[in-house]
């Protein structure tokens, strides 16, 4: 793919160059000149030219054939001592949904050990094909061995379309698997849809979470992506019978440089901020340790847990594994409580589906209150032991 | 022991917003930094070089500007500083980049393990680093918290998993991706800001790496953007809760949340 | 003010800055509080070259002298003095190697000292001595190759975590101060002990002892300089760490001078900032007068003294410690009182400020004995001039 002005179009009005957000379009001589270095192919100045003198146009030659040949959507079925990860059937829905337009079969792969018949045969309703790999070996997490033997199924089934969650093991080696088949994959995308070509348009945050980019995989096969956990809703309604194939791996690709030598169950995560039903969460308007110390007080009142915005994680106050955002979790629960949190596009992301937000904020312009329900303009550290001390009161009363 | 340490310039601010009138994208202009995570992975190669000794080197593929993350680590007290730079690997995407610096590596500084931050803050893929450790037929190891030693050619490492913690050790040459938990970055030395004064980075093109021309670059990479658009979201019509103090608004919260069964 | 800094002075001061802010203000409160000895920041700041900025070059220093050490000290002191003087209290405890060492002594020490691995600590200061040289009632007796030490050191900083001791006792009773030699003691040395860590009203994080020694054998060849020559050693150290305690204070009270000129700003009473009206403005004003003069007289001080054009410079440097701590201390009451109420709160740094700025108008010769030292050489001089 490459950019162009094309001269005879252009009248030098400079309206790209204010757009592109990577500033390299200058215009020098009545004409824009786009430097190839700093482009990142976002197309917006090709939408912004009112006298369509810019285009991206192809250098790429198509390998219709090969791409033909692969059909099926695919999904990872990552497993934990033989349960499934809640994301794999919000994906094996979406995939459903995908197959509806392509007229494709839906695909479970399942990687892992000691499997019972039990265990399975929630999958089985979600997929028409269930390609199985139980192997003692894979008990354990290695990075080499399953990206080999993913891209051994890969090679082997030929899917269209791989998804997996956005987890830290699908992150992890999916992109090993992507570099064997040498083709494209798309991080933590929030949504997946097929174009009248028949490719998958993976939509993810870009700049940050401030703009969406629509990323394409035209030209190989299959097209890839991680896919953040809880945006797709879980299909009830699916109930195929699906087929299971056990899948024969050659004996060289258990082979590992790894060796796992101890597990520890919870370490950075104390709790899964996404089981609760009340999460309690503070931002840099908390601005120290006492803040934080009132924000559990706080949640511990009203049963629910801390969270953070990615200021107050990478302050140490709140640990990564409670930070809620685009680079974090995406939770909804039944009240989402948010203090000094000023709502950056980027945190929004990751609650805007909480069933109801209470938001506590010195700005009354803050974005926060775009997505709340109730909005208190007062200082957190005024706010928050008045309203503990409340509770406390109305509790203690109660009983 | 050779450690080469992936660092990556990214803006200072990542925030692109969208004038809701003009409809022009509004640009933080607060110029461009060294990726927060690439600090913790070149504080744990120092660690490493202080502990077991050997060499650590900082590489990055970007323009010439890119030269300033060079600079930092260099500041940090990183022994060198190799610059990938040419119009050649414009608009690459992961595929292409990790293809570029695993040949970049392999041809200019074969490493023994090598170090990446865990994910980049601008293009939030955490895909280059793993990709690196397939380009070059490495162990890989992701989301490392703690390296705890270097033995018998393997290093034992924990990594952050599903539900916990793994104590887990690979066979060197290998890729590591590290979390920011795993230490405090070290603020540039005063010996190392003398050095910056005088450092050059090593510049290296696609020639000089022996790199497949059609695997850099735009022509390398599969991915393309098909469009980039402004999330809609819908406002929401919140209700202001009015009191004269902090005290008053406090007490209808609280109300609030016993009426609504909140609190049982 | 231009002080027309060179590129590697402003380096130095730069990454003392960058030091502080990251590493020291976060934690100054609980180590104000708990009285801990620093350990993990003493460590960080021998990553950054903050140790060796006044050793040579070939000791593995920076070779930026007085001035180099008066810039890093005052950056991180505007932060907190307490956890800075680890380092400050180490140069003080090296000067006498430094300027009496010989060959093998500074090649055994300094390198260790440069990169932050070893800790030093200058003993002068007895019960009934000080001030008063002549005092002081630690022995050294002379026992072959060896000197045995007996007697007790008070007030110590450094004390219990240096690793290497400037120790000034008495060898030859007779001469007074004459009588006494200044010997480099390592910690772990037989006989060598500490008393009771002190809990002081500030600069609680650093570590103030007693230094015991009960028939401590120290070889000859721990002398530093020769016999006899202990009172020129500690003399000639205090002329050269002066600027340091100087450094100290300049930085307490430039830190208090802006944490009282951001609340000034912050704080609103009958709906403006305290910051508009003019008490405010006048005390603040006066704060930034003494603090600029206070680091005028330091840095020329700290420069003469680099500059070695100048040999006696007992006068100058004693002027700039007194000067600079006296700053240091008005400076840090009016910014408490600034504060207002939060400036009497432990909440607010200001309180811990002032308490930490007392110390510098008393130690290493209190601002009395630097005004007599002051004097001593204006007299000299006016006679010298007949």
């Amino acid at each position: 793919m490459s950019i162009r002005v094309i001269e005879e179009k252009c009248v030098g009005c400079g309206l790209c160059s204010r757009e592109c957000p990577q500033s390299a379009i200058t215009v020098s001589n009545k004409k824009a000149s786009i430097d190839k270095y700093k482009c990142v192919f976002c197309k917006l100045c090709v939408s912004t030219c009112r006298f369509n003198a810019i285009e991206v146009f192809s250098q790429r030659q198509e390998n219709t054939e090969a791409i033909s040949e692969h059909k099926g959507i695919a999904v990872y079925a990552e497993s934990l001592s033989g349960k499934f990860n809640p994301v794999v059937f919000e994906l094996l829905s979406k995939a459903n949904e995908l197959a509806k337009t392509t007229g494709e079969k839906v695909k479970a792969i399942v990687l892992g050990s000691g499997f019972d018949e039990k265990d399975l045969s929630l999958l089985k309703k979600y997929a028409d094909t269930i390609y199985l790999v139980d192997n003692p070996f894979l008990k354990y997490y290695r990075d080499d061995v399953y990206s080999a033997i993913m891209a051994y199924i890969l090679k082997t089934y030929k899917p269209s379309v791989v998804l997996s969650g956005s987890t830290i093991r699908g992150r992890s080696f999916m992109p090993r698997v992507a570099i064997e088949l040498e083709t494209g994959l798309t991080a933590d995308c929030i949504s997946l849809e097929i174009n009248e070509k028949g490719n998958l348009v993976q939509t993810r945050p870009a700049f940050g979470g401030d703009l969406m980019a629509s990323i394409l995989c035209e030209h190989t096969r299959p097209q890839m992506a991680t896919v953040r956990q809880g945006v797709f809703p879980v299909d009830d309604s699916i109930n195929k019978n699906g087929v299971i194939e056990k899948v024969d791996v050659p004996s060289e690709l258990f082979k590992s440089e790894m060796e796992v030598l101890e597990f520890h169950p919870c370490f950075c995560s104390d709790v899964n901020i996404a089981d609760y039903d009340i999460v309690v969460a503070g931002g840099r308007g908390l601005k120290n340790e006492k803040g934080f110390a009132l924000l559990k007080q706080l949640a511990e009142l009203l049963g629910g847990c801390v969270a953070g915005s990615r200021p107050a994680c990478d302050g140490g106050f709140i640990p990564h594994s409670a930070q809620i955002g685009q680079t974090g979790m995406t939770i909804k629960p039944k009240l989402y409580f948010a203090v000094g949190i000023s709502g950056a596009v980027q945190h929004i992301s990751g609650v805007e589906e909480a069933e109801l937000i209470i938001a506590v904020n010195t700005d009354p312009n803050a974005p926060i209150f775009d997505i709340a329900d109730y909005a208190i303009i007062a200082d957190a550290f005024e706010f928050l032991p008045a309203l503990i001390e409340k509770i406390k009161d109305k509790k203690f009363a109660k009983k | 022991m050779n450690i080469v340490v992936c660092i990556k310039q990214v803006p200072a601010s990542t925030h692109v917003k969208m004038d809701p009138v003009k409809h022009t994208l509004i640009r933080d202009k607060a110029g461009a930094t060294i990726n927060p995570c690439d600090l913790h992975a070149l504080e744990s190669a120092l660690q490493i070089r202080e502990n077991y000794g050997g060499k650590v080197t900082a590489i990055t593929m970007g323009p010439f500007q890119a030269a300033d993350v060079l600079k930092k680590a260099v500041g940090m007290t990183v022994d060198d500083g190799i610059l990938v730079c040419g119009r050649e690997f414009a608009g690459a995407d992961t595929l292409a980049t990790s293809y570029t610096l695993s040949s970049a590596i392999k041809k200019v500084c074969p490493a023994d393990l090598i170090i990446c931050g865990k994910i980049a803050v601008d293009g939030d893929t955490a895909q280059v680093g793993p990709g690196i450790s397939k380009w070059l037929g490495m162990s890989l190891v992701c989301n490392v918290i703690k390296i705890e030693k270097i033995e018998d050619k393997k290093i034992f490492v924990k990594r952050a998993v599903e539900g916990g913690n793994e104590l887990v050790s690979v066979s060197l040459p290998a890729v590591i991706t590290v979390d920011k938990s795993i230490n405090i970055p070290r603020i540039e030395s005063i010996k190392g800001r003398f050095r910056e004064l005088e450092f050059e980075p090593k510049v290296v093109n696609a020639e000089d790496i022996d790199c497949d021309l059609t695997k850099i670059g735009l022509n390398g990479s599969p991915t393309s953007v098909a469009k980039v658009f402004v999330p809609e979201r819908q406002k929401a019509e919140h209700e202001l809760i009015e009191g004269k103090n902090a005290g008053e608004k406090a007490q209808k919260i609280a109300d609030f949340l016993f009426e609504s069964k909140l609190i049982i | 003010m231009e002080y027309f800094l060179s590129d590697k002075e402003k380096i130095v001061a730069e990454t003392a800055r960058e030091f502080a802010e990251k590493y020291i203000r976060p934690v100054r409160a609980e180590y104000d509080e708990t009285g801990e000895f620093p350990w993990e920041i003493l460590k960080k700041m021998g990553q950054a070259d903050l140790c060796g900025i006044y050793i040579p070059e070939e000791y593995g220093g920076l070779g930026l002298g007085v001035f180099g050490l008066t810039l890093a000290v005052e950056e991180m002191s505007k932060v907190c003095g307490g956890i800075t003087l680890a380092m400050a209290a180490t140069a003080l405890g090296t000067f006498p190697l430094l300027l009496y060492g010989n060959k093998e002594q500074k090649e055994k020490y300094l390198p260790k000292i440069a990169s932050g691995n070893m800790i030093c600590a200058f003993g002068l200061t007895e019960a009934n001595a000080g001030s008063d040289a002549g005092s002081i009632a630690t022995r050294a007796d002379k026992d072959g190759d060896y000197y045995i030490l007996n007697g007790t050191k008070t007030w110590i900083t450094n004390g219990g975590v240096a690793d290497l001791y400037t120790v000034i006792a008495v060898t030859d009773k007779s001469k007074g101060a004459r009588g006494t030699t200044a010997f480099l003691v390592e910690k772990g040395t037989e006989g060598f002990s500490f008393g009771r860590k002190e809990s002081k009203m500030g600069i609680r994080a650093s570590s103030t002892t007693e230094l015991v020694f009960e028939n401590c054998r120290v070889h000859k060849s721990q002398i530093l300089s020769r016999e006899g020559m202990g009172f020129i050693v500690a003399m000639n150290t205090l002329c050269n760490s002066r600027p340091g305690v100087a450094a100290q204070a300049l930085g307490i009270a430039a830190g208090a001078l802006d944490e009282a000129l951001k609340f000034s700003l912050e704080r609103k009473q009958f709906g403006s900032p305290i910051s508009s009206f003019q008490a405010i403005q006048h005390m603040l004003a006066d704060m930034a007068m003494e603090v600029e003069a206070a680091r005028a007289i330091l840095y020329q001080t700290a420069r003469t003294i680099d500059s070695k054009k100048q040999k006696n410079f007992s006068k100058e440097s004693a002027m700039a410690k007194a000067f600079c701590s006296d700053v240091a201390m008005r400076t840090t009451i009016n910014a408490v009182q600034i504060f207002g109420g939060s400036g009497y709160m432990k909440d607010y740094p200001a309180e811990k400020m002032m308490r930490d700025a007392k110390i510098t108008q008393i130690y290493e010769g209190t601002n009395q004995i630097c005004r007599n030292e002051i004097a001593l050489q204006l007299i000299k001089d006016a006679k010298g001039k007949k």
